[in-house]
């Protein structure tokens, strides 16, 4: 096999872990994102409402429906996303400059030319062990990923208590 | 090093306990010091939040600068966290790591190669002659304090210290031999060009000398400081987290002898190997008596990631 060919081969292993160890911290960032942007909406919603309450003492209630009607489907479709299915979780953002820096400046020798692929391997080989590592200690310390709200809500289950829904 | 390493986490231990992790117990580190610095690797080690949207990688004069929203990540000591732009792999593997984390997710083992590349920075910052004092011993960047830290894993190497034969019915010893002898020799010339005469590593048997410390001769240490005198305040800063990683100086001349920017090598090994250098003993015992959960199989990956973070940050071309 040809340098070339052996690079690529190396190349396309090395994407393939780099979005196999991003794709659970992606999903954490979209959950997250979703969970702000609903909290935002979910104000302004409530803002709205207010406003029309008010405004209908005054006689022109109307005015905001189609705004609040928005509003509602905007966060219905938030909450209906599934992060899981997000395309950004199949493809690595920054291939093309990984590409470029795997196959321009390209060793002439053989053996600059092996110890680039071994590299190569070795960075695979971090991505996948940090994932791994992460993923055990995560296994087996479940606390560590709670947030708070969480966190509370077994502390109480532990004595047969229930935290009231707010 | 990263200030993430020294801070135990405020969570609440007694019910969702959580394994406590080696404290950055790192050479020389005094921990009692509190670095108050406004930095961002600080301020993320503080408060474990994520605080920023983008991250990306600005080159400019042959260097790469990470930023955050456009603002340049500094490490621990407020150097802005750059890397020559030979270093490419490096400057990506960076930006992936901070591109993927999470709020939740920000944990002192999620940035193990900006911890390393932190560190690297700091102490070249710190070893320039006019370097504060304070900032010096905050850091524990004291350069033959270091070298005479790192001199004494060459005494109790993991590589040097062979198991008796009985055990394991001589197939521990048999590897031992197989993976450690050749690597000893090849550690011994190369050592050997640091010194007048070739020199000899101690090697302890526990066949023939039993149980009992194993210390280096006088011209032995001589050569290795030199060795570590020879490094530059970057591979120092590499060659220290690979020897506290595999409790073994030997690797950690193997893993830059492989990564610098040297192509050929007298000692030819890959970061797997190495990894399995240092926990060949630990090979044989879960074979044996099986795998203790949380322990053995969270090791296994600990050793590796940190093995090639390190040769991540070492590689040169």
């Amino acid at each position: 096999m040809s340098s070339n060919q052996q690079l690529l081969v190396v190349y396309k292993q090395l994407i393939r872990s780099l979005v196999k160890s991003n794709k659970r911290s992606k999903i954490a960032q979209i959950t997250e994102d979703n969970k702000k942007q609903v909290a935002l909406l979910t104000y302004r919603k409530f803002n709205l409402l207010r406003q029309q309450a008010s405004d209908q003492a005054s006689s022109n209630s109307s005015k905001h429906n189609g705004h609040l009607s928005e509003l509602t489907n905007e966060i219905e479709r938030l909450k209906a996303n599934d992060p899981a299915r997000s395309k950004a979780l199949h493809y690595y953002e920054n291939s093309s400059s990984l590409r470029e820096m795997i196959f321009q400046n390209f060793p002439g020798d053989a053996g600059s030319v092996n110890k680039r692929l071994q590299h190569l391997k070795d960075i695979s080989g971090f991505v996948k062990n940090q994932m791994e590592y992460e993923e055990l200690v995560e296994r087996y310390n479940p606390g560590l990923k709670m947030d708070q709200e969480e966190k509370v809500k077994r502390t109480a289950a532990r004595v047969g208590l229930q935290v009231p829904d707010l | 090093m990263f200030r993430l390493t020294l801070r135990p986490l405020k969570q609440n231990r007694a019910i969702w306990g959580t394994r406590r992790y080696a404290k950055g117990s790192a050479l020389g580190i005094d921990a009692s010091v509190e670095n108050n610095l406004q930095t961002e690797t600080n301020r993320v080690s503080k408060t474990l939040q994520k605080f920023w949207k983008v991250v990306s990688a600005r080159e400019s004069g042959g260097n790469v600068t990470l930023t955050l929203d456009n603002k340049p990540i500094r490490t621990p000591l407020g150097n802005s966290l750059t890397v020559p732009k030979d270093r490419q792999f490096l400057a990506l593997v960076l930006q992936n790591e901070w591109s993927n984390l999470t709020t939740l997710s920000i944990k002192p083992h999620t940035l193990p190669v900006t911890s390393i590349v932190s560190r690297c920075i700091d102490l070249e910052y710190v070893s320039t002659p006019n370097a504060d004092g304070e900032l010096v011993a905050k850091i524990g960047g004291d350069r033959k304090q270091i070298a005479q830290t790192l001199l004494r894993y060459l005494d109790t190497d993991t590589l040097l210290c062979l198991s008796p034969k009985a055990e394991y019915e001589g197939a521990l010893r048999a590897a031992q031999d197989k993976l450690y002898l050749p690597v000893i020799k090849s550690a011994e010339t190369f050592l050997s060009k640091f010194a007048e005469e070739p020199v000899a590593i101690q090697v302890l048997d526990a066949d023939i000398h039993g149980m009992r410390g194993n210390s280096q001769l006088e011209p032995t240490r001589a050569a290795a400081l030199k060795y570590i005198d020879s490094l530059s305040m970057w591979d120092l800063a590499v060659f220290e987290k690979t020897v506290l990683t595999t409790k073994s100086f030997i690797c950690g001349l193997l893993l830059l002898q492989n990564k610098c920017q040297v192509p050929k090598t007298e000692m030819p090994i890959t970061m797997e190997q190495i990894a399995q250098c240092a926990t060949l003993e630990i090979i044989y015992q879960t074979e044996r008596w099986g795998e203790v959960e949380d322990t053995h199989d969270v090791d296994h990956r600990d050793i590796r990631r940190n093995v090639n973070a390190a040769c991540i940050v070492a590689y040169q071309e």
